[in-house]
């Protein structure tokens, strides 16, 4: 073993459990054996440290209770209970489950309708690029609007697999938006809450 | 209801506290008192530790407090009261000192440190203020790493589960930690430590 080795056995930390290498070599080269002896004195003054406890602020407990007595907690309490019921009691009547199957069983009994629907109201959607160039035009956005109209229009006249795939394209850009919006509204109510 | 001095909160987990646990859940917020007033001291402790700051240490102990007893009711003592208070405590502390190090780093502004428990020795006071001094110039994730380590009974895996990172990246922060401690303390102490 030589003297970096052993220097980060000492970084490790397990002083108690130097292997037989590392304390021969410490026995044999002083520069380590003050470098063990001085870890060892920083474990104690650490240990020392984080075993005493300073004094708490007076009044901490009743301030406490105030906030729990005062309502803060009470509203939400109800949803920490264990519940009562077994757990294939409370699946058949989570509103989640009940509502997924019935869709479900809708689906199945309505799915070409609603494909179909789904698939006209994706084709009304097609006419949006009209509605928006018109109204970039109005807000002075004339060359926006036609580079917009032009590319969304192009994927109105495609076919559905086309169109579908454009959907998956742009899903995550919007949820990338989503997320820095949400970062961003986090980060403000974080720095209102910190002051 | 104060513990006696010396005695850890997790070592009386006695029949005592699990009637106060037991109270509590029922909503008896007296039974809720004792318990906050039992491990009040090393919760406010731990907070302290990682922020620094005594103001924010208390408002996060506090916190911390009133989601206990929020949540109280869920508790079925999978670990002791006091692990599962401490992770509360410690989770809040270190999201506080991610934000507050953003801050800080703008505001260039400290608050200092009460000192501990006053050691019965002047050499060790000094010490104790040195270290501490050295504990501070440590990064958030590390500071919180060392001091969770040390509450946690030295496992990696706990500081890693409470502060939700993996442990090699504990490993790392207290690697690091370790590293800088011991330069600073070769630096401060010299040949006398």
């Amino acid at each position: 073993m030589n003297c970096l080795e052993f220097e980060r056995l000492l970084d490790e930390g397990e002083l108690e459990r130097l292997p037989e290498a590392a304390l021969a070599h410490a026995r044999s080269c002083e520069a380590c054996a003050r470098s063990l002896a001085r870890a060892r004195s920083l474990e104690r003054a650490l240990e020392a440290h984080f075993s005493s406890v300073p004094e708490v602020p007076a009044g901490f407990a009743d301030r406490v209770m105030v906030r729990v007595e005062r309502g803060e907690a009470r509203g939400v309490r109800w949803l920490a209970l264990p519940s009562a019921l077994p757990w294939w009691t409370r699946v058949a009547f989570e509103p989640g489950v009940v509502l997924a199957l019935a869709t479900l069983a809708l689906f199945v009994w309505r799915g070409n309708r609603w494909l179909a629907g789904a698939h006209a109201a994706w084709n009304a959607l097609s006419a949006a690029p009209e509605w928006v160039h018109s109204g970039l035009l109005a807000v002075g956005f004339g060359p926006l609007a036609d580079l917009l109209s032009r590319a969304l229009a192009s994927v109105g006249a495609a076919p559905v697999p086309v169109q579908f795939g454009v959907a998956l394209g742009v899903a995550p850009l919007l949820a990338a938006i989503a997320w820095l919006a949400w970062r961003a509204g986090e980060r403000l109510v974080a720095t209102a809450g910190a002051r | 209801m104060t513990l006696p001095p010396g005695v850890r909160p997790e070592a009386a987990g006695t029949a005592d506290e699990r009637r106060l646990i037991a109270q509590a859940q029922a909503g008896d917020t007296a039974a809720f008192r004792a318990l906050v007033e039992r491990h009040q001291a090393r919760a406010h402790a731990l907070a302290l530790r990682i922020l620094r700051s005594a103001s924010d240490a208390e408002e996060v102990a506090q916190d911390a407090f009133v989601r206990v007893w929020t949540a109280l009711p869920g508790f079925r003592g999978e670990s002791t009261f006091a692990t599962w208070l401490y992770r509360i405590v410690a989770r809040r502390a270190f999201d506080r000192a991610q934000v507050l190090k953003n801050r800080r780093s703008r505001e260039r502004q400290d608050e200092q440190l009460p000192e501990p428990a006053t050691p019965e020795k002047r050499e060790d006071t000094l010490r104790a203020a040195k270290l501490q001094e050295m504990i501070a110039r440590l990064s958030p994730a590390q500071r919180a790493s060392v001091t969770l380590y040390y509450y946690e009974g030295r496992s990696v895996e706990e500081v890693a589960h409470v502060l939700g990172m993996p442990e090699n990246t504990v490993k790392t922060h207290l690697l690091r930690a370790r590293a800088a401690l011991r330069a600073a303390w070769t630096h401060e102490m010299g040949d006398e430590a």
